[in-house]
């Protein structure tokens, strides 16, 4: 991790010069880059795709970094271009191969169970399932109040939602998967 | 000294072993986690869990990996900007060559330039003239020439330069005579 501490102002500013250009962007990666990769992850699960989304993510914010005008806190900014990586992702996904939402829901589900890449409880892995069950939208919500512990106000700058809709949003998908572990079978 | 025969039968059962403090109270709800789905689940009592895994060393080679994508893609500053005046100077410019380039090849298509028949031999024209039946009064109409001025026997006469004597020899003085 970073020894040197840098505040987004100062990123910027190094990012502008050229002599400190790389040196500014290597901070920004390694800052942000576990951040973004297991943002990423939970949502597209596999993670080989989770690497190629984290690495597509990176290289936008250094293309577009020179256009940032800092209206929002740089991670909530990187964050943001993640969250359409991912959602772009899963949306050609589903029109690449036609399938309809569900078929989607059980490519996931299978990758779950398949890959070895992934370790953990049972019940653990029925939460990763219900979690599925539940539209991208609403999944990224609850993974960035639910993990993340992101304010409302934080989630609400990188989806352009407003905190009354997310609240709402999140509670309904804590009931649904609360309701669907309920249902399933051991 | 006699030895204690060893009873079985007659040993107290005593549990030697110790199991931390409220253990067995809390051991239902740890079971019931991982195996099974209480009525009263609640996801708040569920404890935060990541269950995905990454290959080894994989966050300490991802910085690489990006930097030698965004190193190939290092912006280069053009040495020339883009400018709205240059822009619709380059158009006009673009536009006059065009035009001019248009007419002048349509006026070189229309006649055959000199340098064209420059390669053909005096001897192939004449041919091709008898040929096609070409006498001097029809070539004299078809050229600007013949158009502006207007050329009288005589003068055609004075243009072939033959000499008198030749033209009496040429002639059928007997015809002649009949139509004078």
């Amino acid at each position: 991790m970073n020894d040197i501490k840098l505040t987004d102002s100062e990123i910027l500013v190094k990012f502008a010069v050229p002599e400190t250009r790389n040196f500014a962007f290597n901070y920004l990666v390694k800052t942000y880059q576990q951040k973004v990769y297991w943002h990423i992850r939970k949502m597209v699960i596999d993670h080989d795709d989770a690497d190629d989304l984290t690495q597509d993510t990176f290289i936008k914010v250094w293309n577009a970094l020179d256009n940032f005008k800092g209206d929002s806190q740089l991670f909530t900014w990187v964050y943001r271009i993640a969250t359409n990586e991912c959602l772009n992702h899963l949306a050609k996904k589903k029109k690449r191969f036609f399938l309809p939402i569900n078929d989607i829901t059980e490519e996931l589900s299978n990758k779950l169970e398949d890959s070895d890449m992934i370790s953990g409880d049972e019940i653990q892995l029925k939460l990763q399932k219900a979690l599925l069950t539940l539209p991208d939208k609403q999944r990224l919500v609850f993974n960035m109040k639910y993990y993340d512990e992101m304010k409302y106000e934080e989630i609400a700058d990188i989806t352009g939602t407003s905190v009354g809709a997310l609240k709402a949003s999140y509670h309904l998908a804590v009931k649904k998967v609360e309701e669907h572990l309920k249902k399933s079978e051991f | 000294m006699k030895k204690e025969k060893f009873d079985l039968e007659n040993l107290p059962k005593q549990n030697i072993f110790k199991v931390p403090e409220n253990y067995f109270e809390n051991l239902t709800n740890r079971i019931e986690a991982k195996t099974s789905i209480p009525n009263n689940f609640n996801l708040e009592n569920l404890p935060k869990e990541n269950i995905f895994k990454v290959p080894e060393s994989y966050f300490e080679n991802l910085t690489s990996r990006i930097e030698a994508h965004t190193s190939a893609k290092t912006k280069i500053v053009p040495l020339v900007t883009w400018s709205k005046k240059r822009t619709w100077v380059s158009i006009a410019a673009c536009s006059a060559m065009a035009i001019l380039g248009y007419f002048t090849l349509m006026s070189e298509q229309d006649s055959l330039s000199n340098e064209a028949l420059a390669g053909v031999q005096n001897k192939e024209i004449v041919n091709y003239l008898i040929q096609e039946d070409f006498n001097q009064n029809d070539f004299a109409e078809q050229t600007d020439f013949g158009k502006n001025l207007k050329i009288n026997d005589s003068d055609l006469i004075d243009n072939l330069k033959v000499s008198d004597k030749d033209i009496l020899q040429s002639v059928d003085l007997e015809s002649v005579e009949e139509e004078i």
